[in-house]
């Protein structure tokens, strides 16, 4: 155990986490040169693609120091706000952390949630200033910025460039010498912590584990303490590049369980393995249910695919278990999926990985976030579809979501971003200069108000200098209302939201415009409305048409314009009816970026 | 019952809304003429011995041609295909080249029908038009044609164009209530027309929808003023004067088109021949000069579409309701089949009853399902 090193990478997208641990694997020979593929931590094309890492990943490497052989457990972490609890998790299953900043950028606030993690659970911080051979590099600047974040001295400070390979023999002498050993019991009851699972099609779920207590062997019989369940160790073995199956893991390594789990569900995130016979009578401490926050109706464009739509969200559930799904059906949309999500990225790696993975067309409606409402016989109800919504004489309040968010920026942007949260309902909290010119601002805001367009703005008024984390923080009273939309009289339920009454005004004009721009002029005139209740609080027309046929048809005419009819009848048939009024798939979808 | 479509591909000058196939070279006239006539010869089998009620000659100009040359594609025809009895032969004609020696060497041919294209009765109307003819031509035409005993006269209008108002649409109108065949056409922008360019530039404005309407309402209750039948969207005429030719393309009838860019069909398929005259009548010089006469590499010449009943029902909808007698039933029933109707009456129901009248024989549409037909037409097809 004196030679194991666990520890995870803390950083910003972008700022080299993956290319950092890819020259780690270099060289500790992990990967051989000819196998080398950039960012070999990063699976998924998606993730490749994105920058970002969405799922964890774990490696081990096998190092040489001074005649001693050291075992270093790299254990990966998402680098997105969407994901923080696997993050804290896998911080759980480390010592150490490598905090990894970029030397021309600075901190960002993402980096900072993730180090006040870290060091809340104990772990020793090597700062580390990447990018050193970019000449835009500051690394004065941004090393007074690590000393006033942890204390440390300036020559702590590790610099190098992952790109070039400057300077990683000296991350690897600082894992092996500032990151203590594991401690723990090799002879306790098994304790093991769950920080990830993936799907194997042909294996089932696959654990990756943290052995905190006592050992595990081949063909154990283990139970998993949150869900109480009970398995036959198949496989157990460590993480290199692929895996590699052991008879036995002790107390401090990292590893992974194959047991025949058929599904995702059954393997939780933050749950603790132990054995059947003399089980561990705790489980390690910080297991949390996760629980979607963010909402929307996934429906299929053509009808006909749903049922085929069930078997790929089915499909995408098996890797991915903070997905939730359950059937919904929606007078404009037909039949499809009401989807909990942790984030709004999270939404958008689903849709992304339907359309990619199983060739899914989908609309995907207006998110919402889970409300909680208090009706007067005494009742609270979770909320998360406008649908669900009890009659307004039933409700006695409402309650929502808000959240703590940071955000990081550089003083330049603060008045445009004070307003913008402001807008969004927003509540300052703190207002911390950095340094000199870079400010940590914290606000509390209502998590609706962040799913919708939260992002973008705060990208377009920053000029993308502005980082974002937050955290849910708890549900505060809410004046409520449910937005319908109505064409020619008759409501439209996937485009009802529910919004904060003070936006519904301004929000409902924006959404007739909108569908005005949308819907095709059609025989008659179409009225859309949008109302609270039965209060009409704005209204567009579209006017209708007044005339359609062709001047001419003659002999030469006849093929082309058949022709174009068809093209206009099957386009129809794409077009969903609302009542008597045909709305094209391209009216749910745009409501979603309104400004 | 079956017609002949004869394509003269030149124009000295090619009108702003105009995207038909024509060439303003007309050097190639007597070699063009030469392979309609080889064409005609070639073809005369395509209509299977059905009768010929009709031939057309369109453009293009066809009275870029002499009348004898005319008439020399006439006798073509007559030599090789049955014939009926009131055959109807109609030349395209614009008002410049309508002189009264023109007219008078015409009456001597077996045309019997003049269409000819006005357009407007106002010069700067013309000039925005690209039309080569003055107002004062056009109406010398129309009285030429007439003492030369061509009774059976068409005359085209245009509406919905930039630059005219209601009151000159009214002026136009008047110009021609006497005459037996009326087509006014409201403006297709074409997107590879002069015009259009010229609207998207903003050198012209187009014409608001409302006025257009207004100026489409006008003209429905001046034809019935003047006792025109609104027989088809855009053709108006007194009773027995319809344009049989045209009629021909609205009720399935097979057509023969001879020349570069004409259409032809024959309920199997449809044929297009290629738009370029060079093209054309090299192909049938070296189809002459090879040792047998069979149409080898016929593809070179024109593209075909081989017609599904699918297609061919969704065609006879889209043209038949046009028109003023609508689909027939019986029709439907016996080319296209009993699923056919089933499916006309289902698809009925998602459309406006005011649109429509279903009688036991026929469907055809109301004074305001006309001004929708395509929209209706596209819901009924298949």
């Amino acid at each position: 155990m004196q030679h194991i090193r666990n520890f995870c990478i803390i950083a910003h997208i972008d700022h080299g986490k993956s290319t950092l641990a890819d020259r780690l694997l270099q060289q500790t020979n992990t990967v051989k040169e000819r196998e080398f593929q950039n960012q070999v931590l990063d699976s998924m094309d998606l993730e490749r693609e994105k920058g970002i890492t969405i799922k964890s990943h774990a490696v081990q490497m096998q190092y040489e120091q001074a005649g001693k052989q050291y075992t270093l457990n790299l254990i990966d972490t998402p680098g997105h706000v969407d994901f923080s609890y696997e993050v804290s998790r896998s911080i759980a299953a480390c010592e150490g952390a490598l905090l990894v900043v970029d030397a021309t950028q600075g901190i960002q606030a993402q980096t900072i949630s993730n180090l006040y993690l870290a060091i809340e659970n104990d772990l020793d911080i090597i700062p580390v200033l990447n990018k050193m051979d970019m000449p835009s590099a500051e690394p004065e600047e941004v090393s007074e910025q690590i000393i006033d974040l942890l204390g440390c001295d300036k020559e702590d400070i590790l610099q190098v460039s992952a790109k070039t390979g400057e300077g990683i023999e000296n991350v690897l002498n600082a894992i092996i010498h500032k990151i203590r050993p594991p401690e723990g019991d090799e002879n306790a009851p098994l304790q093991a912590l769950i920080f990830d699972s993936f799907f194997n099609p042909f294996r089932g779920i696959i654990a990756y584990f943290r052995i905190m207590n006592g050992q595990i062997h081949k063909d154990d019989f283990v139970k998993f303490i949150a869900t109480g369940k009970e398995y036959h160790a198949d496989e157990i073995g460590i993480l290199s590049l692929s895996r590699e199956p052991r008879n036995t893991l002790k107390a401090g390594n990292v590893g992974y369980i194959i047991s025949g789990i058929k599904t995702a569900k059954e393997v939780k995130v933050g749950d603790t393995i132990t054995h059947v016979e003399r089980p561990s009578k705790e489980s390690i401490e910080g297991f949390k249910e996760i629980k979607p926050m963010v909402f929307a109706g996934i429906y299929p464009v053509d009808a006909d695919d749903y049922e085929e739509l069930r078997s790929s969200l089915e499909k995408l559930q098996l890797n991915d278990a903070s997905l939730s799904y359950e059937p919904e059906s929606s007078m404009a949309l037909g039949f499809g999926f009401r989807c909990g999500f942790l984030g709004l990225l999270h939404m958008e790696i689903i849709q992304e990985r339907l359309d990619r993975e199983f060739n899914m067309d989908v609309i995907t409606t207006v998110p919402n976030v889970s409300y909680k409402i208090y009706t007067t016989k005494k009742e609270v109800l979770d909320v998360h579809n406008p649908s669900g919504m009890p009659p307004l004489n039933l409700i006695e309040r409402i309650e929502e979501p808000y959240i703590i968010a940071q955000i990081i920026t550089k003083t330049e942007y603060i008045g445009a971003i004070m307003k913008l949260c402001l807008d969004k309902r927003g509540m300052l909290k703190s207002q911390i200069y950095l340094t000199s010119n870079r400010i940590e601002i914290t606000f509390e805001l209502p998590l609706g108000e962040i799913v919708f367009d939260f992002y973008d703005k705060l990208k377009s008024c920053s000029k993308g200098y502005a980082s974002f984390d937050y955290h849910i923080n708890d549900y505060k009273p809410s004046k409520l209302a449910k937005l319908d939309i109505l064409l020619n009289g008759d409501p439209v339920d996937a485009l009802s939201t529910l919004i904060h009454v003070d936006n519904a005004y301004s929000f409902g004009r924006r959404m007739c415009e909108k569908l005005k721009e949308l819907i095709p002029r059609q025989q008659f005139d179409i009225a859309i409305q949008a109302a609270i209740g039965s209060k009409i609080i704005a209204r567009e027309t579209v006017k209708a048409v007044r005339k359609d046929v062709t001047a001419k048809c003659y002999g030469g005419d006849i093929s082309r314009k058949r022709k174009l009819l068809e093209k206009q009848k099957k386009g129809k048939k794409r077009m969903r009816q609302i009542g008597n009024v045909e709305v094209p798939q391209s009216a749910f979808l745009a409501v979603l970026k309104i400004d | 019952m079956a017609g002949i479509y004869i394509h003269i591909p030149f124009c000295l000058q090619k009108c702003s809304y105009c995207n038909f196939y024509s060439e303003s070279d007309i050097s190639l006239k007597d070699k063009l003429i030469n392979t309609l006539l080889t064409e005609i010869k070639l073809r005369a089998s395509y209509l299977n011995n059905e009768t010929v009620r009709t031939i057309y000659f369109g453009g293009g100009t066809p009275t870029l041609l002499l009348p004898n040359e005319i008439q020399q594609m006439i006798d073509a025809v007559f030599s090789l295909f049955q014939l009926s009895d009131e055959i109807e032969i109609t030349l395209e004609a614009n008002p410049n080249n309508l002189t009264e020696e023109y007219i008078k060497q015409l009456s001597a041919t077996a045309i019997n029908r003049l269409s000819i294209g006005i357009q407007s009765f106002y010069d700067n109307d013309l000039q925005t038009l690209g039309r080569i003819h003055t107002a004062k031509q056009a109406e010398e035409s129309i009285l030429l044609a007439q003492k030369y005993h061509f009774n059976n006269l068409s005359i085209d209008l245009m509406y919905g164009f930039p630059g005219l108002t209601l009151e000159k649409w009214k002026y136009n109108l008047n110009k021609i209530k006497n005459i037996q065949h009326i087509s006014c056409y409201q403006l297709t922008l074409e997107k590879k027309s002069l015009l259009y360019q010229k609207i998207k530039n903003g050198i012209l404005l187009s014409t608001p929808e409302d006025e257009i309407i207004e100026q489409y309402h006008y003209l429905i209750s001046f034809a019935k003023k003047h006792h025109f039948i609104h027989y088809e969207t855009s053709n108006f005429c007194q009773e027995n004067f319809e344009s049989k030719h045209n009629t021909s393309y609205w009720q399935d009838a097979l057509y023969l088109g001879i020349g570069p860019s004409a259409h032809s069909y024959n309920r199997e398929s449809r044929q297009w021949n290629i738009s370029d005259n060079k093209a054309y009548i090299t192909f049938f010089e070296n189809l002459l000069s090879s040792e047998d006469y069979d149409l080898k590499g016929e593809n070179v010449v024109f593209e075909k579409e081989i017609l599904t009943t699918d297609m061919r029902f969704n065609e006879y909808i889209m043209t038949s309701l046009r028109t003023i007698w609508g689909c027939s039933l019986d029709y439907i029933q016996q080319h296209f089949g009993k699923s056919y109707l089933k499916h006309l009456r289902q698809q009925l129901s998602n459309i406006q009853p005011d649109f429509y009248i279903l009688s036991p024989s026929s469907l055809r549409l109301t004074e305001k399902g006309n001004l929708f037909a395509d929209y209706i037409a596209a819901s009924l097809f298949v």
